[in-house]
């Protein structure tokens, strides 16, 4: 049993990152056109991507063709696209399908494994969302390449929308303000990956449960907790990180945590938590499915619909980070408690005017929610480490 | 219809969306202006739009709101379009 972090990178080694950043900080620097920047940046980008992610192995140059080939043909689709006035349905779908349609092929199967596939796929899915609708945009394939592949984003996200991309990415944000900034977040982030991470690791499962011997509950939620503490500095460092080295070449990377440790629900959470994600499949598959669902129901049956809708978006969030046990546990717990905030929620304003407003501001009902949510993170976040039912079965016949 | 107009003729909507007959919108009016406005009611209140104003909205239109002027300027845009169909 062995705790895997959800979030690695080869990006940590300090000398290739100032490298990368002095030479992309010249690149943007000087007023050039805006598209031969782009495509000077592109350039460098895909260097810098296949120096830090892929190396110089066999196997990787296939990889990295590939890669190149996938991204080359959705800029071709949005280009087509762009043709109708970024209007016509089919070119969207197949724009915002086919990156998706090739991540469930490459996680099918083992032959080839792409780094990066997932978040990769979603970017270029949220780009051809963005589009829709937007027929004065059109995205050139220098900014679309050095956008997709930015370093500091390549691997492990955040899902930074292309619209952020392209209002910083001319060099105008470049200040001793956001390089200060921009610093101090590398810092703070590099603590939490190296340091506060590896700390919280000590006490996963993977470490603390190795050695065979019987545990407790008590044993099993210190290590859900610790793995949730440890996830947290794993992926809110990278983050950090990633936004960092995004401020100090003025380019502006989305944010992903809001204080998830201050939730005081379920619902609350996913407010908090790895939101470049969650904002995108809520825009792409709860917006639109529960509208649907409302328009055909009727408003008799909206909580019905939010809840339907609810169910299939934590369904695609299982499946994105794969076809696990712990994944769909975890994910069917926090859609039932989702459901159950939901629902109370519903009932306590059909209660009378200003019924849920009381029972939000009341100090002790938040710090209590607070606790308890804390207690289910660690819960469910022991499935998210353990992953499969062999491990899963593990752990609970150390427990008897 | 200006958007002026269209807030106003909103602003019952939102009230019986979000249940507060106190409720004050304006155009730069935003989601953490409104308690309680979050990623479901914003459903059930586009959907009480659509009804109010017999219109039809489009999910990535939803995505690319900012406030509640940007919402009345859709409403204008689609009432104008389906006058003019």
């Amino acid at each position: 049993m062995q705790a895997e972090p959800l979030f690695t990178t080869t990006l940590v080694d300090l000398q290739w990152i100032g490298a990368y950043i002095a030479v992309a900080f010249l690149l943007i620097l000087p007023r050039y056109p805006y598209a031969l920047k782009q495509w000077l940046l592109a350039a460098l980008n895909l260097g810098a991507v296949f120096f830090f992610f892929f190396g110089f192995k066999p196997e990787a140059y296939v990889q990295y063709g590939v890669m190149l080939a996938v991204l080359v043909m959705h800029w071709i689709i949005l280009r087509a696209f762009h043709a109708t006035g970024n209007d016509d349905n089919r070119l969207y779908w197949l724009a915002f399908l086919f990156p998706i349609a090739l991540l469930v092929a490459f996680k099918a199967q083992s032959t080839l494994a792409l780094l990066g596939a997932s978040y990769l796929s979603f970017r270029m899915a949220q780009t051809a969302f963005e589009l829709r609708g937007r027929p004065q945009i059109q995205v050139g394939l220098g900014e679309y390449l050095a956008f997709l592949v930015f370093p500091p984003t390549f691997s492990a996200g955040p899902i930074s929308p292309f619209l952020y991309y392209r209002e910083t990415a001319t060099g105008a944000s470049i200040s001793l303000y956001n390089i200060g900034w921009g610093l101090l977040r590398i810092a703070i982030g590099y603590i939490k990956f190296r340091f506060l991470a590896t700390f919280f690791q000590q006490l996963t499962f993977g470490s603390h449960w190795s050695g065979g011997f019987q545990h407790d509950l008590l044993d099993f939620m210190l290590s859900g907790a610790s793995y949730y503490l440890y996830l947290f500095m794993n992926f809110s460092g990278y983050t950090d990180i990633a936004v960092g080295l995004g401020a100090l070449l003025g380019i502006r990377v989305r944010e992903n945590f809001a204080n998830p440790f201050l939730a005081r629900n379920v619902k609350d959470f996913w407010r908090r938590w790895h939101l470049s994600l969650t904002e995108f499949v809520r825009d792409a598959v709860f917006t639109p499915l529960s509208m649907v669902l409302m328009r055909t129901l009727g408003p008799n049956f909206a909580t019905l619909s939010v809840l339907i809708a609810t169910f299939a978006t934590f369904t695609v969030l299982a499946m994105w980070h794969g076809v696990e046990a712990g994944f769909f546990i975890f994910y069917t717990a926090h859609a039932l408690a989702f459901a159950f905030n939901q629902i109370t929620e519903d009932m306590l304003r059909r209660r009378g005017r200003g019924v849920l407003r009381r029972y939000m501001d009341n100090p002790w009902t938040l710090w209590t929610g607070r606790v308890l949510t804390f207690l289910f993170l660690s819960a469910t976040c022991a499935f998210l480490e353990l992953r499969t039912w062999a491990e899963i079965t593990k752990v609970f016949a150390l427990m008897s | 219809m200006s958007e002026t107009d269209i807030i106003a003729r909103m602003l019952p909507v939102f009230q019986e969306v979000f249940d507060d007959d106190t409720l004050v919108i304006t155009a730069s009016t935003t989601s953490e202006d409104v308690e309680d406005w979050d990623s479901l009611s914003n459903v059930r209140l586009i959907i009480a739009i659509e009804r109010a104003f017999g219109v039809r909205i489009k999910a990535s239109e939803v995505a690319q709101l900012s406030d509640v002027g940007s919402l009345a300027d859709l409403v204008a845009q689609k009432l104008a379009a389906g006058a003019g169909a």
